[in-house]
């Protein structure tokens, strides 16, 4: 008699979203204006952050004396050579905001990669295996949420130095709780639901359920997590170059030059208010596409 | 109740512990704390006659045992650049950050309360959209940009009210202001979904067929309940509203301890650095111990055991 070999079974698991449920978030999407405009927003700041160098813009490095603290065109001393004015040194701010989207973008998107695949594997490991392994995990989690986190990241960056190169690493290794916390709490439940059991009775290893069965259910609420963190790290990063912690100048983040626009308040009221418009606008975009693929992920949620 | 107490009590020691080792670990990556102490031109031998001194040349571990027993007794170091215990200093300092925490908090609260009832009650209504938009805002807005353009308007272009310093009550205004909005954003979303909830709830539907009034069912009924996972957010929020307070305290020159942490990162003030982290660590774990406390006193069916 031939065994019944059950790890040819098709997977229990349920499945990645199918064209039709593409389709579903299509409609979703298109039925919710603010997610729409967000969406259309984050395109945008992307696609000039990506473009910058090829884009018709001054060269946000270029200094003109003469042409210091211009104001925004619209204003009657502006000129629509600088349609955002120039800062203290005449370089030209709209071509420094749109370059500072790039540090934004970069540190953003590289932090979270890096915390989410730390705080995803940890977690993983810390809800499937338990134990004392367990353990250790969550109380270094629970060690690290008792320092509120821009404190940590100072601490850290003090210690380190400041710069992009640094900032990066520094934020992806601290933010890496939320994704532990997250990951464990879904791996819990998954441990003892059918389609893990059966997979572990046929004989499947721990690597083979973790990557086979756990990982794809997991990676909705890690995505959730991901898009809201994302925004976070952007206005952290901006935090520390406003303190004079993030990227150095003369390379334009929104934090540094909204830093340096401090000193500029009663004079050049621009300098201060337009890199922190980009930088409220794309947050608040982030924002509101994360509640939406909340909500898209589990209706229930849709508290408002 | 005395055993959860004890248990819980023991449980934040054994954070604050981690915490501690985590601190003193990032503290000492640094490098050579006695370059730092000693003019640059200082031979190595009394590079070496500090170092002993100051107890750096034995294994890390032992060092750290010392800082720790030291710490207990409440000594967290003397801060390179007052040459004071840098506990002293922080206490300084720690008037002014509360006075603006609770500022920002009482607004906070003022403000997140009615809204969250409003737009709980008038569900879907213009005033409940209004308040959603503003509390989606108050989320994301960069704190620190919101304070800089309250005083390009409020004190530059209106010059109602001072642009940084203290001195008098009109000085918190406008950081108090800045650092709450986050809270009541926060504050505000999480009472109106748990309210929307406990309207729902059996509770009410009785209330409302016993006769009593909207405002009555409401308030005494409805929000009475809803108040449970407010509160865990209102005690959450107390710790990043001392988080935050370290960007309000740099926009607004507000002397607090976020404002002498910063200084002490760049004066490269180590021990500071590491005394104020660890301040910061304990009123959190505090924070966090008297809202579980809450919970019973709140919520007799959380039974603490």
């Amino acid at each position: 008699m031939q065994a019944p070999r059950l790890e040819q079974a098709p997977p229990l698991a349920p499945a990645r979203p199918t064209s039709s449920g593409w389709l579903a978030v299509q409609r979703r999407l298109t039925a919710n204006r603010e997610a729409c405009v967000a969406l259309a927003i984050l395109l945008v700041l992307v696609s000039a952050a990506a473009a910058a160098p090829l884009l018709p813009l001054a060269d946000p490095f270029d200094q003109d004396l003469v042409g210091r603290l211009l104001p925004p065109a619209w204003d009657t001393d502006g000129a629509w050579s600088h349609p955002l004015g120039t800062d203290q040194l005449g370089r030209d701010l709209l071509s420094r905001v749109i370059w500072g989207a790039r540090v934004s973008v970069v540190v953003g998107v590289s932090a979270v990669v890096i915390s989410g695949i730390i705080g995803v594997s940890g977690g993983v490991v810390a809800g499937y295996f338990g134990g004392w392994l367990d353990n250790i995990i969550m109380r270094i989690a629970d060690g690290q949420l008792a320092i509120p986190f821009i404190l940590l990241v100072i601490a850290v960056i003090s210690v380190v130095g400041p710069g992009i190169e640094k900032v990066v690493p520094v934020l992806g290794i601290t933010g890496w709780v939320i994704y532990a916390r997250v990951a464990r709490a879904e791996v819990l439940s998954l441990r003892e639901r059918e389609f893990v059991l059966a997979a572990r009775a046929s004989g499947a290893g721990a690597a083979r359920i973790l990557l086979r069965h756990i990982r794809p259910n997991i990676l909705g609420s890690i995505a959730v997590v991901a898009s809201v963190e994302v925004a976070n790290m952007i206005l952290l990063e901006s935090s520390l170059g406003f303190l004079g912690l993030g990227v150095q100048p003369p390379t334009p983040s929104w934090g540094n030059m909204l830093g340096e626009g401090r000193d500029y308040l009663t004079t050049a009221w621009w300098l201060a208010t337009l890199p922190g418009l980009a930088l409220a606008t794309s947050a608040l975009a982030i924002t509101v596409l994360g509640d939406f693929l909340r909500d898209l992920l589990d209706p229930r949620s849709a508290v408002g | 109740m005395l055993t959860y107490l004890a248990g819980r009590l023991i449980s934040a020691a054994v954070t604050l512990m981690v915490v501690s080792v985590v601190v003193f670990v990032v503290a000492h990556l640094t490098g050579d704390p006695v370059r730092l102490l000693l003019p640059v031109e200082a031979s190595t031998q009394e590079v070496d006659r500090v170092r002993q001194q100051l107890g750096l040349d034995e294994p890390l571990p032992i060092q750290y045992l010392r800082f720790a027993a030291h710490a207990v007794q409440g000594d967290l170091g003397n801060s390179l650049r007052y040459r004071q215990p840098a506990l002293e200093v922080i206490l300084g300092r720690v008037p002014a950050t509360a006075a603006l925490a609770v500022a920002a908090m009482t607004i906070a609260l003022a403000i997140a309360i009615p809204t969250g009832i409003v737009s709980a009650v008038g569900r879907g209504g213009i005033l409940d959209r209004l308040a959603r938009g503003l509390s989606l805002l108050g989320q994301a807005l960069p704190a620190y940009w919101l304070g800089i353009m309250l005083i390009i308007v409020f004190a530059v272009w209106l010059r109602w009210l001072p642009a940084a310093g203290a001195g008098s009550p009109a000085h918190l205004i406008l950081p108090a202001i800045t650092l709450g909005l986050w809270p009541t954003a926060r504050i505000s979303r999480v009472l109106r979904a748990s309210l929307l909830e406990s309207l729902n709830g059996d509770y009410v539907r009785t209330a409302r067929a016993k006769g009593l009034s909207e405002s009555r069912v409401v308030l005494r009924h409805a929000l009475a309940n809803a108040l449970l996972p407010a509160v865990t957010v209102v005690g959450l929020s107390f710790g990043i509203v001392f988080g935050g307070a370290i960007i309000t305290e740099t926009v607004f020159a507000w002397p607090g301890v976020g404002r002498l942490l910063l200084d002490a990162v760049s004066q490269r003030d180590y021990p500071l650095v590491q005394a104020i982290v660890l301040t910061f660590a304990v009123v959190f774990l505090l924070i966090n111990l008297v809202v579980d406390l809450l919970y019973g006193v709140l919520d007799p069916r959380v039974r603490l055991a």
